[in-house]
């Protein structure tokens, strides 16, 4: 393998190891497979390295001549937003976002709650509140105030951070918390490779890997 | 390649872009957000979900599978129905040529 090897994107990497994989258990070479499906050999190696991020065509053309398909060739590998509430100006109705905000706390609240192992009255004498109030917070039949929210954390000895954490305020056009991509079973997905590469004999491989 | 593939491949693309849009915009109609929306979801640039939606441009798999996430749904949902067709008689060396005087085989090159 070249030293230029590397995930330098990990959708790039990903789908070049599925590729690979894919591509040495229907048994084809390299060169073979990329006669196949028409493409130039070097631009194999270089999806199989995980040099160069396909375009679709040629994902749905590759799923094609492996005959599988095109799920198969990013397996594993999802973009996960960075946003879970989005709120902003141009939002439809206001009125949503606000409703977002009380499931949200009140389900981060009735966690953090059963966590502290106190009830919820024995909460409201720590926090100096009606045992209403925190009742009404942790259904989420209230908006609480902010004075609530600060007692609360301080009885049950969490940030405000907890209590509010998933509830995020966007000006549209702008991104809070940058999304990533997640991958899962890479050590499984190498190990295999390593043993198909192994069975392959040598004449048979790719030239460019 | 025996004859020129590129008529066939720009058909297959276009006819590949359209069945894209369309399940996007499906796709987005059910999770109920604006095309905005989407973007800042998928972090890619608002003029991008609209172009993908008319179909106007063939993306990378990396703005597939956000553009997928940006409208809660699987990256197979977003890709339903789309296929392409190899054509295995066009992938076939031709038989090569020899030289012939009176129909009779002399020499090849």
């Amino acid at each position: 393998m070249s030293s230029k090897t590397g995930p330098g994107s990990p959708v790039a990497w990903r789908f070049g190891l599925l590729l690979a994989r894919n591509r040495m258990v229907a048994g084809h070479s390299q060169e073979e497979f990329a006669r196949l499906i028409a493409k130039h050999r070097t631009e194999i190696s270089l999806l199989e390295r995980g040099l160069r991020i396909p375009r679709l065509d040629t994902v749905i053309q590759i799923a094609a001549g492996l005959e599988i398909e095109p799920e198969d060739l990013f397996a594993g590998i999802r973009w996960h937003p960075g946003i879970e509430a989005v709120g902003g100006k141009d939002r439809v109705d206001p009125r949503e976002f606000s409703n977002d905000v009380r499931r949200r706390f009140s389900a981060n609240f009735h966690g953090l709650r059963v966590r502290s192992r106190r009830s919820g009255a024995a909460l409201a004498g720590l926090a100096g509140l009606e045992p209403a109030t925190v009742l009404s917070c942790e259904y989420g039949i209230t908006m609480p105030q902010i004075s609530t929210v600060i007692a609360l954390c301080g009885a049950l000895g969490v940030s405000p951070d907890d209590l509010v954490a998933g509830i995020r305020w966007s000006a549209v056009g702008s991104v809070i918390a940058p999304g990533t991509f997640r991958t899962v079973g890479e050590k499984a997905l190498k190990g295999e490779i390593a043993t198909l590469r192994a069975a392959v004999p040598r004449g048979r491989r790719g030239r460019g890997s | 390649m025996a004859r020129p593939s590129a008529p066939a491949d720009d058909f297959q693309a276009r006819r590949m872009l359209g069945r894209l849009g369309e399940n996007l915009l499906e796709l987005r109609r059910l999770s109920g957000r604006s095309q905005v929306e989407v973007a800042i979801y998928a972090d890619i640039h608002r003029t991008e979900v609209s172009m993908l939606e008319r179909g106007g441009r063939m993306p990378g798999l990396d703005t597939v599978l956000k553009v997928a996430a940006g409208v809660d749904a699987d990256p197979a949902a977003l890709l339903d129905g789309l296929y392409w067709t190899l054509d295995p008689g066009r992938f076939q060396i031709p038989p090569r040529g020899h030289f012939s005087i009176d129909g009779k085989e002399v020499g090849r090159p």
